[in-house]
């Protein structure tokens, strides 16, 4: 038997494995590494928040959500995330309720028009998702918050996630109505960021 | 009951006229565990006035008296019943769905009635109206009583306060 390889068909066919192989985590990361604007229009802030009774409990969105999320493509801890959200922009679907979101007794919005979350710690959990840690600020209360996050989508220049959490409103400052509703909200979000 | 009454119709009126606040949320709240209370206890205090009828009117008591006052007193007891019932009926149609939790410990279902606005600004004008007619109703009553007490001076409203053995 002769030598059937020469040294360089050997090289080519390397290259078409490493290129043909699907890309690893670390890939992934890396690609995805970079600095992003949150897009409202394609990003979604909803909340939860149940009843005695097993009535629907109070449902709605944030139509002003704002942000930016940075990606470190060499340790994804060291990633952070910034939201802010405009407490005025709360949306039921019925206006006597989005009054009273607005008003004194829960985000009293003409006082504290903004709740923002900075994240201090991500830690990734499985290949595509991640716990964020960071302090949630909501009617001048900072407190402690924790988000799980999921890669939903990703595009050249938008990337998405989904993200979930819930927190206690008693904690900052907005118990009304315990125990008919609940004093747990459920936040679930869908957080799409542009490159920039 | 009378105390709890008359608080109840004055929470309710103020209640109404505040701006959205926590304090007013929590006070709805109290309106409505206080009148499930009143409710509570009018069932009662009917039941035992037909079990235990009260002592006959005086001898000297003109039909048309007679007549007035039972009538009085049959609309109150109606109204200790309608006024609750018309209160829990209106937040069972509105469209918030507020759940009724009695001094927050006591679910109360909902009655089953269509969610609807135009329903629920009926019932809530209901609601006013019969509370302001018992309110009348009451002045009624009370001025009989002074009347017996100090114009007849036939025993009744002692009767009333301080049953006989």
């Amino acid at each position: 038997m002769h030598r059937a390889c020469s040294p360089t068909l050997a090289a080519a066919f390397l290259a078409l494995i490493a290129v043909a192989a699907p890309a690893t985590g670390d890939t992934l990361l890396e690609s995805a590494a970079g600095r992003y604007r949150i897009a409202p229009d394609a990003s979604r802030v909803d909340f939860h928040v149940g009843q005695l009774g097993g009535g629907p409990g109070i449902n709605g969105h944030f139509s002003d959500v704002r942000g930016t999320f940075t990606i470190d493509g060499r340790d994804l801890s060291r990633s952070t995330v910034e939201i802010v959200i405009g407490t005025g922009s709360a949306e039921t679907g019925n206006e006597r309720v989005d009054r009273f979101l607005r008003g004194g007794a829960v985000f009293h919005a003409e006082k504290f028009p903004e709740a923002t979350f900075r994240s201090t710690r991500v830690t990734r959990t499985g290949p595509d998702t991640a716990v964020i840690d960071g302090v949630l600020t909501a009617r001048g209360i900072s407190e402690r918050a924790r988000f799980g996050a999921r890669l939903a989508d990703r595009g050249p220049r938008r990337i998405g996630f989904r993200v979930a959490g819930e927190l206690f409103r008693s904690r900052f400052g907005m118990p009304v109505g315990t125990p008919a509703y609940a004093d747990r909200v459920v936040l679930d979000m869908d957080l799409v960021g542009e490159r920039i | 009951m009378a105390i709890l009454f008359l608080a109840q119709a004055a929470l309710g009126t103020i209640m109404a006229r505040l701006p959205d606040s926590a304090i007013k949320f929590d006070l709805y709240q109290w309106h409505k565990s206080n009148g499930l209370l009143i409710l509570a206890f009018a069932l009662v205090r009917i039941a035992w006035r037909l079990a235990d009828p009260p002592p006959p009117l005086p001898a000297a008591m003109p039909p048309w008296e007679r007549r007035a006052a039972r009538a009085n007193h049959l609309l109150l007891y109606g109204a200790l019943l309608a006024i609750p019932v018309a209160g829990l009926a209106l937040v069972s149609a509105s469209p918030l769905q507020v759940p009724t939790v009695a001094f927050g410990v006591l679910y109360v279902p909902p009655l089953p009635l269509p969610r609807d606005e135009a329903l629920e600004a009926a019932l809530i004008a209901l609601h006013g109206t019969l509370a302001f007619a018992a309110l009348a109703l009451v002045a009624v009553h009370v001025a009989a009583a002074l009347r017996h007490r100090f114009v007849l001076r036939d025993g009744v409203l002692a009767r009333m306060l301080r049953p006989p053995p």
